[in-house]
């Protein structure tokens, strides 16, 4: 792929990783547009080593999220965010759904961003974030059931 | 509400449409990766640009601060370095306190890091305008130093100034000047881009009112200029048939740097890598993103000093450089001949970069080239010589968009170019992906 069709697909995926950047901090504009921001350097900076471009979307995506924790990680350093433990959904029932969503663990929360939120099919969540279908569908599961959400688990 | 309905709000509010800053991501990150990599060229530039500027007043500057509770809006702001995360952490950092007021605008000087090759000051200008161009410079240094900030603070908020030391030490003190001008509204900024190609070296910008001088004299304390942790590992490693040595490893708080001496009968120059360092523990170190990433020497494309986040305060033993791919350049040259009058080159450029104009204003010379998205003039063009084989000095590049053309114009700029005969010296540049991994150790 060269430069001119990154520019070309990341015109299309742009608001697409902005979402999942937003919901993945709780709605912060800010982190979520320098989240984007250094992902798409990233991007471009590696843009030799993308082997397919068929996969653009969900190569980028996993950047995304790999930039998402880097964030996470750095901010958590400084902050007393804790994940809220699995077990305790009705903690979870306390509070709106753009604060659980964010407050879930990050493997349950990326799958639902990407699956929900993103609208990828379960295959292409499964690319992203590099993990096998069935945990995908297992973690889309245990989110959902978390959130009480009660979205289809089909494509 | 349940919950339902609160995902189908959510789901709306997410339709809404995004805000206009994510429309230039992609300007920030080819203008973030042109930046990337700084040649002797660019770091001589950057030193000219540090100009004196009339003596308004001077603060005294307050001692260094130890033992700090970790600093929360420091720590909130340095988020994009991990080095300089973690020297906020480690109580690293140092609290200066100066700050002046001028025409109802107060600057301050809030924040340091500093070790023996960096320089990190966080400073601030309010005022009742939301946000302003503040032009930083550093006087009383003598040059040897890349810079780094952006100039556009929002008013109250902390900016940064990052100063790296490339061929000498951090000095003892140092002297910051900060010119504030009114910020241009987003029609101005538009209008003033239509005018003037956007040009990433050169100090020329757009008029903008100039509201305030400060001048912020600056001092170091010795002590956080110790000695760095050094180690001389002499790993030899071969790229293809070309030999090189990692021969040298600083250790500072504020990054790592390492060198990589290549064999003299090489017949390429490295010109990139891509790498990360690995600690004993599994913590991950990657090269600088956000700054110097690369520095070259004296009469060579080749990038011998690297920038990574660093170890220091991970009190590492054992660590590992991975490099996952190399950039080499080729020593042999090829030279286009330019015919100035007519604008036309011996031969067509290669990857599809075509000359599309030369205007001469007196000794200088502007040559314009248009290039696709996906290539860049640097990995062919390395420079200029005249009819006498002596190199023409390349003082600025500048870019301007063509999003409709598939492409952008590139306008190399030529200070003392003699009349008569031109040649563009062509080099050329390959990746190689590779998995080379070299222990860290004496």
């Amino acid at each position: 792929m060269d430069q001119h069709q990154f520019a070309q697909r990341l015109e299309t995926l742009r608001p697409r990783l902005f979402r999942i950047a937003l919901l993945y901090f709780s709605g912060s504009e800010a982190t979520a547009l320098d989240v984007v921001d250094e992902a798409v350097y990233r991007g471009l900076c590696s843009l030799k080593k993308l082997r397919q471009p068929e996969f653009f979307e969900t190569w980028m995506t996993r950047i995304l999220i790999n930039e998402c924790h880097r964030e996470e990680k750095r901010r958590r350093r400084f902050r007393s965010v804790e994940e809220l433990p699995e077990e305790t959904a009705e903690v979870y029932d306390r509070l709106p759904l753009k604060e659980a969503l964010a407050n879930l663990p990050p493997d349950l929360k990326e799958v639902i961003l990407l699956r929900y939120f993103a609208g990828y099919t379960q295959e292409e969540t499964a690319k992203a974030l590099d993990r096998p279908r069935t945990t995908i569908l297992s973690y889309q599961r245990r989110a959902l059931a978390l959130l009480r959400l009660e979205l289809g688990e089909e494509e | 509400m349940d919950r339902m309905d609160e995902y189908r709000t959510l789901m709306e509010e997410m339709s809404t449409p995004a805000p206009e800053r994510l429309e230039t991501t992609l300007d920030r990150a080819l203008a973030r990766r042109r930046k990337k990599r700084l040649r002797p060229l660019q770091l001589s530039l950057t030193a000219a640009v540090c100009f004196v500027l009339l003596v308004n007043f001077c603060a005294p500057v307050a001692s260094a601060c130890s033992q700090l509770p970790i600093l929360r809006e420091l720590a909130d702001f340095v988020t994009f370095s991990q080095s300089l995360t973690e020297a906020v952490e480690n109580e690293y950092a140092q609290i200066l306190d100066l700050e002046q007021t001028e025409n109802g605008l107060t600057a301050s000087v809030d924040y340091l890091i500093v070790d023996r090759k960096q320089v990190n000051l966080f400073y601030r200008v309010d005022g009742p305008a939301e946000e302003y161009y503040v032009d930083c410079s550093i006087e009383g240094v003598g040059g040897g130093f890349v810079s780094g900030s952006s100039p556009v603070s929002a008013s109250g908020e902390l900016s940064t100034l990052q100063l790296d030391f490339v061929d000498r030490e951090v000095p003892e003190k140092l002297i910051m000047n900060m010119e504030v001008r009114a910020q241009l509204t987003g029609q101005e900024e538009l209008e003033a881009r239509e005018q003037a190609p956007q040009d990433i070296w050169s100090s020329e910008e757009p008029e903008r009112k100039l509201l305030a001088r400060f001048r912020f004299e600056v001092s170091f304390d010795p002590a956080y200029m110790a000695p760095t942790r050094t180690i001389h590992p002499q790993a030899a490693f071969q790229l293809e048939e070309e030999n090189f040595l990692l021969d040298l490893v600083e250790i500072y708080p504020t990054g790592i740097r390492f060198h990589i001496q290549a064999h003299e009968e090489n017949t390429v120059w490295l010109a990139g890598l891509d790498y990360h360092l690995e600690t004993e523990d599994g913590q991950r170190l990657d090269s600088v993103t956000n700054g110097l990433s690369a520095a070259g020497e004296e009469n060579s494309p080749a990038m011998v000093n690297y920038y990574a986040d660093s170890s220091y305060f991970y009190d590492s033993r054992q660590l590992r450089l991975v490099i996952t791919g190399v950039e080499l350049r080729e020593k042999e040259s090829e030279l286009i001949s330019l015919d100035e009058s007519t604008g036309l080159l011996s031969r067509p450029l290669p990857e599809d970069i075509t000359l599309t104009g030369t205007e001469r204003q007196g000794d200088s010379l502007s040559v314009t080239f248009f290039v696709p998205h996906d290539r860049t003039t640097a990995s062919v063009i390395d420079g200029y010589r005249d009819g006498e084989g002596e190199q023409i000095e390349r003082n600025g590049i500048a870019t301007s968009h063509r999003w409709e053309d598939g492409g952008y114009d590139e306008i190399h700029y030529l200070p003392n170019c003699p009349e008569g005969p031109i040649y563009l010296e062509l080099r050329y540049d390959r990746y190689l992906e590779t998995e080379i991994v070299l222990n860290l150790s004496e």
